[in-house]
């Protein structure tokens, strides 16, 4: 004879702060870093241009 | 007395609750009796919050029953025995007890092994639009199980559902 449980859900809200962290940590590791690099990048190019003008 | 009050609810209305895993979703799957005659489909679960199990299904009779059921009354008017099938338009559901049926899960068929058609036609059906009470139930389970019918009129709420026809160990 046939038997059906039932069960409550489980919430899903968990799920999305977790992936929310993940790219909130992913942005930080990988765009900031980038952008960081890039900043660097002008820097070198503008003290190498002040040297050759001299 | 108010299914609220049994803690009985249709699964839909639980937005917090769904079948647990390991076990069929049957709702919308074809229900017949042990000769495969079509009783209806199953429209919907009727669940009890406290067991956390599906108590009935609520089944939508199938309108072939449904007329053969309504010659029945036209025969029993005539022969002027006819108080006792007397529907109302719209009561087209029955419940079924689950302990009384199998689940086929490969051809999605649930067959009520020990009910028969005949049974069904008798059985006194219900609209959706109103909840049924306990009187109905009881009316219910007295058409599918007559042998039982004292144990029917004194049980309480709580050991009314733990019996076999509900399928409880």
């Amino acid at each position: 004879m046939a038997e059906i449980k039932i069960e409550k859900k489980k919430p899903v809200w968990p799920w999305i702060v977790a992936v929310l962290l993940i790219a909130a940590v992913v942005y930080f590791v990988f765009v900031k870093d980038n952008e960081v690099q890039s900043d660097r990048s002008v820097e070198i190019e503008n003290t190498t241009s002040a040297d050759t003008i001299k | 007395m108010e299914n609220r009050d049994r803690n009985l609810y249709r699964l839909d209305e639980l937005s917090d609750y769904k079948i647990a895993s390991n076990y069929s979703d049957i709702r919308g799957w074809k229900i017949v009796d042990a000769d495969n005659r079509t009783i209806g489909k199953i429209d919907n679960l009727w669940v009890n919050k406290d067991i956390k199990r599906v108590v009935y299904l609520d089944v939508n009779v199938d309108k072939a029953l449904i007329e053969d059921s309504r010659n029945e009354v036209h025969d029993a008017i005539a022969n002027e025995n006819g108080r006792e099938f007397i529907y109302k338009d719209g009561d087209s559901h029955i419940i079924i007890p689950i302990g009384s049926v199998s689940i086929n899960k490969d051809t999605k068929i649930v067959m009520a092994n020990n009910i028969g058609y005949n049974t069904f036609r008798n059985t006194s059906r219900y609209n959706t639009q109103h909840n049924f009470d306990r009187n109905y139930e009881r009316r219910v389970m007295r058409s599918y199980y007559p042998e039982n019918d004292p144990s029917y009129q004194d049980s309480d709420d709580d050991t009314f559902y733990n019996r076999r026809e509900f399928d409880n160990h």
